[in-house]
């Protein structure tokens, strides 16, 4: 493996002293962050591989490689045994190479989930998630790329059946690069069961108006397509609404806290799994259904980027409706200006929205004093869209 | 704040330590170490592999690439690094 060192840069024999100045600087030094890894702490040596390869916007001359170390709380050190670069394209030999790097990150990855994760083998057996493990192995004969190997994880992540064990932002957030530059299906959809409608239009087409049903996309029913994506989605145990709703999510943001934004931040959950586990086209042929005729219509639409799509859905006219409509709905504490309580019958029934955000614990002790002064009979808790909170609030309180 | 870091030679090894002088925040220390290079391009190479090893708080590594500006003083001091990085080429 070093061999290629001493072959392919003989500069580097030649100035060897250069490397004298390993030195120790401060982070700001560096304009283009790269890739970034977590550290095993078990005092033995290992492998990281960390990626070069983020496109075009970083090509051109390379005069700085550093690397930068972060520790929480405490100080530390670490000790770096060997540092060495990877081409990026060439012979049979450098394919070995990467090939061999790929699985020596599955190994890692695999490594960490068995070392670290508390509850592996909760819903899913030791020998199941073994053979998990070794299907998706056995995709790693070739080089990939981060999305190819991204592809090769997923089933195994979603085979934990853990909400809390996912894919955040990877090397860089080189993930959501590839999926935002990509031409992705202009429709924001909201799911009923695996059914799926159209919330807001993303497209310039004006056909497609919110409330339509689509039935398939470029020849495959959504029953296909959700056969393609569900397996590689993550949620706990047997779950599977949890997988739905955040198809009809804007994609950056798991918590959903800003489902209500959906469609003006351009990315949503569907848009983005199509990409990664369906297919990556231009246009999408799409069947949809007016849902008070039952009349069938089959559109080509044109994919939209995600600037596109948040320019787009503003200026679409069939969204209009939608978004006036969701603009007066309640998101959080005191969300379109309204307090997270209201009354129904006189004050005999107080529904209490969402709670989520700002000070929840001083906010529910005073809306629960205000329901007791004024001797309200029947509280409604309205935790719609609600994905979930600390459990700090009930152990404090 | 300085976020400086300490390299010391070990017997197969560069250790870089991050103390009080590299602390960013009460939960966070951090520090970089970094190679000057010469007419490479970042195109032609695909991933920087690294061994390394540690029992203590050093938890993340990110890549870095350039500087703002080029060029750097070389203390006369600083620690020859060079043989633990090439200790296995």
């Amino acid at each position: 493996m070093w061999s290629f060192l001493l072959t392919h840069l003989p500069q580097l024999r030649r100035s060897s002293r250069r490397f004298d100045a390993i030195l120790p600087g401060p982070n700001r030094g560096f304009f283009a962050p790269g890739g970034v890894t977590p550290i095993v702490r078990d005092g033995l040596v290992h492998t990281y591989r960390i990626h070069l390869d983020w496109g075009s916007q970083r090509t051109g001359a390379w005069r700085r490689l550093g690397l930068f170390f972060q520790a929480t709380t405490l100080p530390g050190s670490i000790d770096i045994l060997s540092v060495r670069v990877v081409p990026g394209t060439g012979s049979s030999h450098r394919d070995d190479a990467r090939t061999a790097a790929v699985k020596s990150d599955f190994a890692l990855f695999r490594k960490a989930l068995e070392e670290a994760h508390p509850a592996l083998y909760r819903y899913t057996t030791k020998r199941d998630m073994e053979a998990e493990f070794a299907k998706a192995e056995a995709k790693l004969t070739r080089p990939m790329t981060i999305l190819q190997f991204r592809k090769v994880l997923a089933p195994v992540l979603a085979a934990i059946r853990d909400g809390h064990t996912a894919f955040a932002s990877y090397q860089g957030d080189e993930i959501s690069s590839v999926v935002d530059s990509a031409k992705q299906f202009p429709l924001a959809l909201k799911f009923e069961s695996k059914r799926a409608f159209v919330l807001l239009n993303q497209g310039l087409d004006d056909r497609v108006k919110p409330g339509m049903e689509v039935l398939s996309i470029n020849g495959r029913s959504l029953p296909e397509i959700l056969q393609r994506i569900l397996p590689n989605l993550t949620s706990d145990g047997d779950i599977q609404t949890w997988k739905m709703y955040q198809r009809g999510m804007w994609a950056n943001d798991i918590r959903s806290r800003d489902f209500f934004q959906v469609g003006r931040n351009g990315r949503t959950g569907f848009g983005e799994a199509y990409r990664l586990y369906v297919e990556d086209p231009p246009r999408f042929q799409t069947t949809v259904r007016v849902p008070h005729t039952r009349k069938v219509f089959v559109m080509d639409l044109a994919g939209v980027t995600a600037a596109e799509a948040a320019v787009n859905v503003e200026t679409n006219p069939v969204n209009h409706d939608v978004l006036t409509g969701l603009g007066t709905l309640r998101i959080g504490i005191g969300g379109g200006g309204l307090p997270p309580i209201r009354y129904l019958d006189g004050e005999d029934t107080a529904i209490l929205a969402n709670l989520w955000g700002g000070d929840f614990p001083n906010v529910l002790k005073n809306e629960c004093a205000e329901i007791r002064s004024k001797g309200t009979k029947n509280l409604i808790i309205d935790a719609r869209g609600n994905t979930g909170g600390f459990d700090i609030y009930p152990v404090r309180n | 704040m300085s976020n400086q870091v300490k390299l010391e030679r070990t017997a197969d090894a560069l250790r870089v330590s991050l103390s009080e002088s590299s602390r960013l925040s009460p939960r966070l220390l951090a520090g970089d170490v970094y190679i000057d290079l010469r007419d490479w391009r970042r195109e032609e190479w695909a991933d920087v592999v690294v061994l390394a090893r540690t029992a203590g708080s050093v938890n993340n590594m990110r890549l870095g690439l350039n500087p703002p500006e080029v060029g750097v003083v070389i203390p006369a001091n600083a620690p020859p690094a060079i043989a633990a990085f090439l200790a296995t080429f």
